[in-house]
């Protein structure tokens, strides 16, 4: 928005019919990444939009440099359901409780932060050393599983 | 006996004896001396019962039974329930081991063999006492369960072919002390992309790599 603004100013044009413009304009590359179309599919289509050859040669070449970051922008963009921001620990060991005198327990303390909708949302838990190990093995088989897949 | 019969009037009125009154009234022989009324019961087996019954809870349902069991009152039945559960958190508590230490607990003019077999029953019990009220004290949510899934997300709305791994986490939550009207058992899930995942087992191996160090000691 900063960057129209200014284009819009140093080119003596009034800013907001320039964002109705962008927006539409806009449209052509949100769909093409959608559609997943190569530099020279996206050169056809503007040119039968009505866009001239240099410049849709031009276009299409910024699209072919720039289409892996934009489509990693796009997966970023992708939803999740339930995604976790953070996650923090803690963890110790009970020295006593009102029922045992003297104990000596390691015990670990997770919160992990979840976003549910706009906000985020704090969850709590507490393991045993048997269950974080337990958990830790899971969460490496998950992982080795993701990476049969790339 | 006034302050037996205060313990009492308290534990009939309120189920559980707080295990606050073992410090204020310690384990002496005015409290234990109840507990020869276990002479009167049919088996060992009885005693063991009622024993391992009055560490859960000094509770009126118990006293009752055990009063039937006996063939004492309900009041006198009330009186040994408590004992018991006060010594048995005793036991507990100071995690007594040896039976030189809770033979020491007795009184010195107390029934020998029913000395003996109290004694035994308690150093019977209290490991599983010890692992239960270890289980059991005061803590956040604890998680049960864990589950995942790994998903493969091919197509969005911002893009119509793509390959991403996806992994879905279940954790099940058991939360001991509820909030009114909250539910004990909870389910979570959420989702790690990949670098979540991997973030995550880096903060978990760094616990581990820690615990190792700490267990090295």
């Amino acid at each position: 928005m900063q960057q129209l603004t200014e284009f819009a100013g140093e080119h003596g044009m009034s800013a907001g019919p320039l964002r109705n413009l962008m927006k539409s304009v806009l449209l052509v590359p949100q769909g093409a990444l959608k559609k997943n179309l190569s530099g020279e599919q996206i050169k056809d289509d503007l040119v039968t939009l009505g866009l001239n050859e240099d410049k849709a040669t031009h276009f299409s070449q910024q699209w072919s440099e720039h289409y892996a970051a934009l489509s990693r922008l796009a997966v970023a963009h992708t939803l999740m359901v339930n995604q976790l921001v953070d996650m923090e620990w803690k963890f110790g060991v009970t020295v006593g409780t009102s029922e045992i005198q003297k104990t000596g327990n390691i015990f670990l303390q997770l919160k992990l932060v979840v976003r549910r909708g706009n906000s985020t949302e704090n969850i709590y838990m507490e393991l045993t050393l048997p269950q974080f190990y337990n958990f830790l093995h899971e969460m490496e088989r998950a992982k080795a599983s993701m990476e049969c897949f790339s | 006996m006034n302050r037996t019969r205060t313990c009492l009037s308290l534990s009939l009125d309120h189920m559980l004896i707080p295990v606050t009154f073992v410090d204020i009234y310690g384990v002496n022989s005015l409290l234990l001396s109840p507990m020869t009324r276990l002479l009167k019961a049919p088996s060992k087996d009885a005693v063991r019962d009622v024993c391992v019954q009055s560490h859960r809870a000094a509770s009126r349902r118990l006293a009752e039974a055990t009063a039937a069991t006996l063939n004492i009152s309900t009041a006198q039945a009330a009186q040994l329930v408590h004992s018991l559960h006060v010594l048995s958190h005793h036991v507990v508590f100071h995690s007594l081991s040896s039976p030189e230490q809770i033979l020491a607990l007795f009184p010195a003019s107390f029934h020998s063999s029913l000395k003996n077999l109290i004694t035994k029953i308690l150093l019977e019990n209290s490991p599983t006492w010890r692992t239960e009220a270890a289980g059991d004290h005061i803590s956040v949510p604890q998680l049960k369960h864990v589950d995942w899934r790994v998903d493969m997300v091919t197509g969005s709305d911002s893009l119509s072919r793509m390959s991403v791994p996806t992994c879905l986490v279940q954790l099940q939550v058991d939360d001991p002390c509820p909030l009114a009207g909250g539910e004990s058992v909870s389910t979570v899930m959420v989702e790690l992309s990949r670098e979540s995942l991997d973030t995550i087992l880096d903060g978990l191996g760094r616990i581990r790599d820690q615990l190792s160090v700490v267990a090295g000691k």
